[in-house]
């Protein structure tokens, strides 16, 4: 029996070929007493090990192959370092991020004098194809020097994969170790966990030198010798001399470092002096809450026991130093004036409440703090934190200047293999033409798989061998760790350096670092993180709110909204939600008229109801019925009344079906807990599926129906693949009530502040100007002499009654630089007002190709009203050489042909996304109106069943996995929008129509219910008219 | 009046395209400028364009409007092969051809005093169509007065009425005007800005100020539209044909005997070589075409150690060659081409100081062994990264001997020899009594056997699994053995040493 001590997975990124959980499985199944995760210059998939292992009893030893830099001009060379116990962990993770971070994303290289210095608490084994023990070239004083650093803790690695080269290179090592008085230690490099996945680690190897297998030769493995020996297997291997396979096994037994030891401390803020920082978390507190809650008392007393409960849990299981850095951050927030609100299960704490950290009274909702913090889980408290997105960076780098660079690192994303990336990098590692792989991954959507049918709709032949490998290695690969990129926003901070706890690398973006481990793992692990998030809805109301102060002088803020407004309720009930956050989707956009929210609760349920979980588990229906009257309100059993009252019987949040399987299906606080992960990580393990049986039958132990249960079953699937719980839409809910009462009372500041958010939401600058003149904005153009880089309001000239006149700004035209072009401007119109396009050119000195721009997208309209006359001026002035005088030359201007209506709009379109004269539609009306094509909205006011014909302006496709092949269009004109149903059949017999029309005619049937329309296509066409309207494309969601 | 004619092979790379793919023929087809999904569409054909894949579109968005979309590389010497085999044609037609160096596919040709010699010039074009046609080609030809008018002109001909014959230059003139911008091939930064300031065509373009013109376009712009007045009239600059290096002999009776055809292609080379140093050029290589007595045609290369104009040198190896040949039959036709370069620096050092070891001599005596035993019997072995022993090197033609630069190593390896094919050996028998007997009693048997070693793979074309052995026989040699799993035998590798 021996232990398996140098083992890769595939963490050593596109080498290893086995997941680490797969390791371990294997280990386990062989009976091997210990097994080291020895990755490639990083411990980025130990987590993952350490999970399985404990699970299945098997010991993880932590480790990794770290790459030494060479002397002069020769090859880097390594060696595999093992945590004997947490000082060597530390200092593994040390000496790899100091390898890490001096070089580029993706390389580390050490030195040896680092290795020696780092060497406490470690083993060091010496051999291996790349290491200096058995080159050629003598290792010179490598060796002495490291015997000396690592005593009796470093071993000479005798390794054997069944290669006629071995045999010289195992005598020149056990020559030189004899020399030194190494001991010897057998092992094999371990790649992959069985000789099937040899075929993937040659792919692999390919993919990293960027070669094909034909012309791979020797870098490539020879052999499929790199598999997790059986012990019959090494020992066989080594039956020339057994000792070195039971030194395995002592080497092992001295690792006794597990992960679990890990202890971490949350960062402790400076307090002031004499609190403690329970007794300061308390004062900020207690002081938030008079803030919120007002009265000279405080709080209520209801609220003031929840408070003194959620002191006293945060107490105990010391997280207060977690709470005081979200409070520290969310001040800095405020004091500079950067818009921020908590989301996610934080919202259930009235401590976050009170500290300001979220905006969501977890009273008035009647949140459950366990879903927060419990005793029994004995979590970390996951505090999501959005930030308006323009300002995010700022926040960011307050962070790290607070924390330093050492106590703060941002969290990684592991970015693996997928459907497209499998078939583009596996097809060209086999050697297939790259347009015949171009064309098999354009017909994949991003994450789907790889079946017979597809391959052969890409013109493959599953038949061809090399076809075949294609299919079989792409779905082994998918899954496949391919390289680390960076959390959107999660930091884990550390009272001791976060170096200490794991390795800290290079990310691609300069001045930023990383962290071997993603947030699973640190869930994993039990660490604290903090999610800085960028989210534009943020921006868009700070701007809106600075408008509104600047323009009608009234102070807005998240909080001075006036709650339950009935013009905004309205509005929403219309649907009428172009740029409101959340329910401005077409599916949201569907389900408002029916759901009519009248109140801040049923948009919180309006915000979680159209997503995977409750619509996967038919829950969506039923709650609409109810809701309405049209079926009592009953409960599958009575225990389950107080969990589903809140949503009428129905199940659609989160935190409510893991309440009901404590209730309904008996599970206990451990396996609510496992139920909660393994939805969270479904998509990860499939894990979710154990539960099915578990829930049915003691559901029906209980007399509760087995349709409910399997219902409930299938949301938590929903659930697993996008998650919402309750207190994530409070958050939501109160953002998207926001923004829809700004754009209920002031549609102007709403479209100023949208447009200059942009880019965000769901809908392009085009149809949100389209929306805002159809609401009676008064949108004006880009024009130098009038309009700022951002858009902003005019009173001059605008109607009282219609608010003030939006000023498209320049940062619309597309080409023009802020910091380069816009500043010219600016300077020089602050001088004095332009006379002549002339004196535009010669004070800006803006470049010719410039000046071209801003006369094409018509903001040169005041100097020369004619477009192309503009045009052909800008052509000529920008190419003037600088003088002192304001000479122009005298010539003729030519007699250009006037844009026509259409044109002009085209020319909005193409170089500045927009039209402020009017929709693509509107000149092209005559022509549609004399093909009996109506307007869309005519066609909203067509009755359900009515057959009809419409062409309009493709916005949006949609073809959710949750829609069983159907596809969503939603059309556009002058008048509104047409949302369109297609049908999979249909869908396919029009494909390229489909797929690429941006003007789309579509003969259906009406479907007209509760208010909400919709034409079922039966069939696709391209409408044939006198011009091609301009679009500014379709937002696409495949 | 002079007449010049403009014949154009619209989208001529798509069109060479289709010519090396018949099978393509009633598909979407694009030619890219590169064989990679983002490869871009350069020219579309009919097909493709009605599924609204466009020029200057990627090959992976053209797959998304016509999944069955076909698309190939057209190289520019594929391009340059065409233009030339175009204009050999057309050199039937005129004396005076000139191709566009700008755009591929297009050629003015002489047409003046064409008229008397065939019944019409209209007749003529059509003939010149015709042959194009015939060669697989799609073509319009315009015959008028100036350079830019018949250009213009083909411009906005079709394949229903593929030739036009302009009566006079005004109207010329007039025709011209109509043609769309769009059509010529001009830069496209000049043709994007006239389609934004609304101007169509020729005739819109030249009712613009000639300064303003200049000033915001450049002289470029200028220059086309002086060229589009009729102010700039560049004259025909037909290609100057360079007659080939060649000559030939016909022999009245087939000839057999090798002395009498080295003399023959010795009077063939002095002619060549004589044009050769006219064009202060020296021979690189000589192809002999024999024509045998019904027995077809037999070419035979010979390539001198360094391009030359010595002649023994050169039919020192033709006679090489000549006497290594096994002619089946005498020859009636002989045919000498030659290939000729600038004459190398090499050259002129004849009289330097020479190094004890003559590279030069070595190249020239392998150049003889060439010449006497085929171009593949000097080769030399070159490593290559392979696990397989077969895969490890390949051999290489040895074009010139270059001195030996020797690396120091410490300890000198054992050297293996392989045999070219591994060789087959007998199964291995379930019971040894004397031993394993691996290449029957003759070595005795097998003392040690050292291994296996494995070299599996290939598994993506033919899977390979050997199991390699060293076997030191009783006499001590030690042969390198390998058991093919897949096939289940032995078989011998080769020998070390």
């Amino acid at each position: 029996m021996h232990a398996a001590l140098w083992c890769k997975s595939n963490f050593s990124f596109l080498e290893g070929a086995s997941h680490p959980e797969e390791l371990i499985e294997r280990a386990h199944a062989l009976g091997l007493p210990a097994l080291a995760l020895t990755d490639r210059d990083g411990v980025h998939g130990v987590v993952r090990a350490h999970v399985k292992a404990q699970e299945l009893g098997v010991s993880l030893i932590v480790g990794a192959e770290v790459t030494v830099a060479g002397e002069a001009s020769a090859p880097p060379s390594t060696c595999v370092l093992l945590a004997a116990d947490r000082t060597g962990y530390a200092n593994l993770c040390r000496l790899i991020t100091a390898g890490r971070l001096r070089r580029p994303k993706g390389e580390s290289c050490v030195t040896w004098l680092e290795v020696c210095e780092r060497a406490g608490g470690l083993l060091a084994l010496w051999g291996g194809r790349r290491s200096l023990l058995v080159r050629a070239a003598e290792p010179g004083p490598v060796a002495g020097r490291l015997r000396e650093a690592f005593g009796d803790r470093l071993y000479a690695l005798v390794t054997r994969h069944r290669q006629a080269g071995e045999v010289r290179e195992e005598a020149r090592l056990r020559r030189r170790a004899e020399r030194v008085g190494l001991p010897l230690l057998a092992a094999t490099e371990v790649l992959y966990h069985t000789p099937a996945r040899r075929d993937l680690q040659d792919v692999l190897a390919c993919i990293r030198r960027g070669v094909t297998l034909a012309a791979a030769g020797r870098s490539i493995r020879p052999n499929a010798e790199h598999d997790l020996k059986a012990p019959a297997a090494l020992a066989s291997l080594f039956a020339d001399e057994p000792a070195l396979v039971e030194r395995t096994r002592e080497a092992a037994a001295r690792c006794t470092f597990s992960l679990s030891e890990i202890r971490y401390r949350y960062p402790a803020e400076r307090l002031p002096a004499g609190r403690t920082s329970s007794a300061w978390l308390r004062e900020l507190t207690l002081r938030g809450a008079r803030a919120r809650f007002g009265g000279a008392d405080g709080a209520p007393p209801a609220v003031r026991e929840q408070i003194d409960k959620e002191l006293a849990l945060i107490d105990e299981l010391d997280y207060g130093g977690y709470f005081l850095t979200m409070w520290e951050i969310v001040r800095y927030c405020r004091q500079e004036g950067i818009l921020c609100q908590g989301r996610g299960s934080a919202a259930n704490s009235v401590v976050c409440y009170c500290l300001g950290i979220t905006a969501v009274d977890p009273t008035r909702v009647e949140l459950l703090f366990e879903r927060f913090l419990s005793r029994e889980r004995r979590e970390p408290p996951d505090i999501d934190l959005d930030i308006m997105h323009a300002r995010r960076e700022e926040v960011i780098r307050h962070v790290y200047r607070k924390y330093g660079r050492d106590h703060a690192a941002m969290v990684a994303n592991v970015v693996r293999y997928r459907g497209r990336s499998a078939v583009r990098e596996v097809g060209k590692a086999l050697g297939i033409s790259a347009t015949t792989v171009g064309r098999a991954a354009r017909l994949l959507s991003h994450g789907g798989p790889l079946d017979a049918a597809g391959l052969a709709y890409a013109g493959l032949d599953p038949a061809v061998p090399l076809h075949g490998h294609l299919f079989r290695l792409c779905e082994e690969i998918r899954g496949v760790p391919r390289h680390l990129s960076i959390h959107p926003g999660g930091f884990l901070l550390g009272h001791e350096p976060v170096h200490d706890l794991v390795p800290i690398e290079n990310a691609a973006r300069p001045g930023r670092t990383v962290i071997q481990w993603d947030k699973h793992d640190l869930e994993d692990l039990g660490l604290f993180k903090v999610d800085l998030l960028g989210l534009g809805a943020l921006t868009q109301l700070d701007l809106g709110f600075r408008l509104v102060g600047k323009h009608y002088g009234r102070r807005l803020s998240l909080d001075r909204i006036p709650p339950d407004d009935p013009r905004t309720y309205d509005r929403i009930c219309r649907a009428d939600t172009v740029g409101v956050f959340q329910i401005e989707s077409r599916a949201q956009m569907a389900m408002l008229p029916r759901l009519r929210p009248r109140h801040y609760y049923d948009l919180v349920i309006e915000v979680s109801i159209v997503r995977p979980g409750p619509i996967s588990g038919g829950m969506v229906h039923p709650y609409l019925r109810r809701r309405n009257g049209e079926e009592p309100v009953v409960y599958p059993h009575a225990c389950l009344e107080p969990v589903l009252r809140k949503t009428l019987g129905v199940p659609l949040f989160q935190e409510q079906v893991m309440k009901l399987a404590v209730v309904a299906a008996d599970y206990t606080p451990g396996e609510a807990d496992q139920l909660r992960r393994d939805m969270a990580a479904w998509q990860r393990t499939g894990r979710i599926e154990r539960h099915r049986e578990r829930l049915v039958t003691r559901m029906l132990a209980k007399g509760i129906d087995r349709q409910f249960g399997e219902r409930v079953f299938e949301q938590i699937r929903g659930f697993g693949e996008y998650g919402f719980p309750e207190s994530h839409a409070a958050s939501f809910a109160l953002i998207a009530y926001a923004t829809a009462w700004l754009r209920c009372h002031y549609p102007d500041v709403f479209t100023c502040a949208l447009l200059n958010a942009q880019p965000m939401g769901f809908y392009t600058p085009a149809t949100i100007v389209d929306d805002a003149v159809r609401h009676g904005v008064e949108v004006r153009p880009v024009d130098v002499t009038a309009s700022a880089w951002d858009c902003t309001l005019e009173s001059e000239g605008a109607p009282r009654h219609a608010g003030l006149a939006v000023r498209m700004g320049l940062r619309y035209v597309k080409g023009l630089a802020g910091d380069r072009d816009w500043r010219r401007i600016a300077a020089a119109r602050a001088q004095r007002p332009f006379s002549s396009l002339a004196d535009f050119t010669r004070r800006t000195r803006l470049d010719d190709r410039i000046l071209r721009r801003l006369a094409e997208a018509g903001a040169l309209a005041s100097f020369e009203g004619r477009r192309r006359a503009a045009l052909w001026a800008a052509h000529g002035l920008g190419k003037l050489p600088e003088t002192a005088l304001p000479l122009v030359p005298r010539e003729p201007l030519p007699d250009f042909a006037p844009l026509s209506e259409s044109q002009a709009i085209d020319w909005d379109y193409r170089f500045s996304g927009h039209s402020t004269r009017g929709h693509p539609l509107a000149p092209l009306r005559a022509a549609l109106t004399a093909q009996e094509l109506p307007d869309a909205r005519t066609v909203a006011a067509l009755p359900d069943g009515r057959r009809v014909r419409y062409a309009g302006l493709v916005i949006c496709r949609q073809r959710p996995g949750t829609a069983t092949g159907m596809t969503f269009m939603t059309l556009e004109d002058e008048t509104g929008f047409v949302n369109v149903v297609i049908r999979s059949r249909v869908f396919d017999g029009h494909a390229v129509l489909a797929r690429t029309a941006p003007l789309l005619g579509v003969t259906g049937r009406m479907q007209a219910e509760s208010g909400v329309v919709h034409v079922v296509a039966d069939a696709l066409w391209a409408p044939e008219l006198p011009a091609r309207p301009p679009t500014a494309g379709s937002r696409d969601f495949h | 009046m002079d007449r010049m004619a403009c014949v154009e092979l619209p989208a001529f790379p798509l069109q060479l395209l289709l010519k090396r793919h018949p099978d393509w023929a009633g598909r979407p087809v694009a030619v890219v400028d590169r064989d990679k999904p983002q490869g871009l569409v350069l020219w579309a054909n009919d097909l493709a364009r009605a599924a609204r894949i466009r020029a200057g579109m990627r090959y992976n968005t053209g797959l998304s409007l016509a999944r069955a979309l076909h698309a190939g590389e057209v190289p520019p010497a594929d391009v340059e092969q065409g233009v030339s085999a175009v204009l050999a044609r057309l050199r039937r037609f005129s004396p005076g051809v000139e191709p566009c160096r700008d755009e591929p596919g297009v050629f003015w040709l002489d047409a003046s005093g064409l008229s008397h010699l065939h019944a019409s010039l209209r007749r003529w074009a059509d003939e010149i169509a015709a042959a194009l046609r015939a060669c697989g080609f799609r073509a319009v030809v315009v015959v008028g007065f100036t350079r830019f008018g018949a250009y213009a002109i083909a411009k906005t001909l079709t394949a229903a009425e593929p030739v036009a014959v302009v009566r006079d230059p005004a109207r010329e003139r007039a025709l011209a005007g109509q043609t769309p911008l769009e059509r010529l091939g001009i830069d496209p930064a000049l043709r994007d800005a006239m389609r934004k300031l609304g101007v169509r065509t020729v005739r819109a373009f030249l009712q613009l100020p000639s300064a303003g013109v200049r000033r915001r376009f450049g002289p470029e712009a200028q220059r086309l539209q002086r060229q589009a007045a009729g102010d700039l009239q560049a004259p025909l600059q037909p290609l100057r044909v360079t007659d080939p290096l060649a000559a030939h002999h016909c022999f009245d009776a087939a000839e057999t005997d090798a002395q009498r055809l080295l003399f023959a292609v010795k009077r063939l080379l002095d002619r060549l070589l004589r044009a050769v140093a006219a064009r202060r050029e020296a021979l690189a290589g000589l192809t002999l075409h024999l024509r045998l007595d019904g027995r077809g045609l037999r070419t035979e290369q010979i390539r001198p150690a360094a391009p030359t104009l010595d002649a023994g040198q050169l039919l020192n190896l033709v006679r090489l060659r000549l006497e290594a040949l096994a002619l089946r039959a005498g020859v009636t036709e002989l045919r000498v081409t030659g290939r000729a370069v600038r004459a190398t620096a090499a050259q002129q050092g004849l009289f330097a100081e020479r190094p004890r070891r003559d590279l030069a001599a070595a190249n020239r005596a392998l150049a003889r062994i060439r010449a006497e035993f085929g171009d593949s019997a000097v080769l030399r072995a070159q490593l290559t990264a392979g696990h397989l022993p077969e895969a490890q090197f390949t051999w290489e033609p040895l074009v010139r001997m270059t001195r030996p630069a020797p690396r120091e190593i410490a300890c000198r390896p054992l050297v293996r020899r392989i045999h070219v094919q591994p060789l087959p050996l007998p199964p291995r028998p379930r019971h040894e009594p004397d031993g394993w007997l691996l290449r029957g009693g003759g070595s005795g048997p097998v003392r040690d056997l050292a291994g296996p070693y494995l070299v599996s793979g290939g598994w993506w074309r033919a899977a390979v699994h050997r199991e390699y052995y060293f076997a030191r026989m009783r006499d001590d040699d030690v042969l390198w053995i390998y058991y093919d799993r897949p096939r289940r035998r032995w078989r011998w590798q080769g020998q070390v040493q």
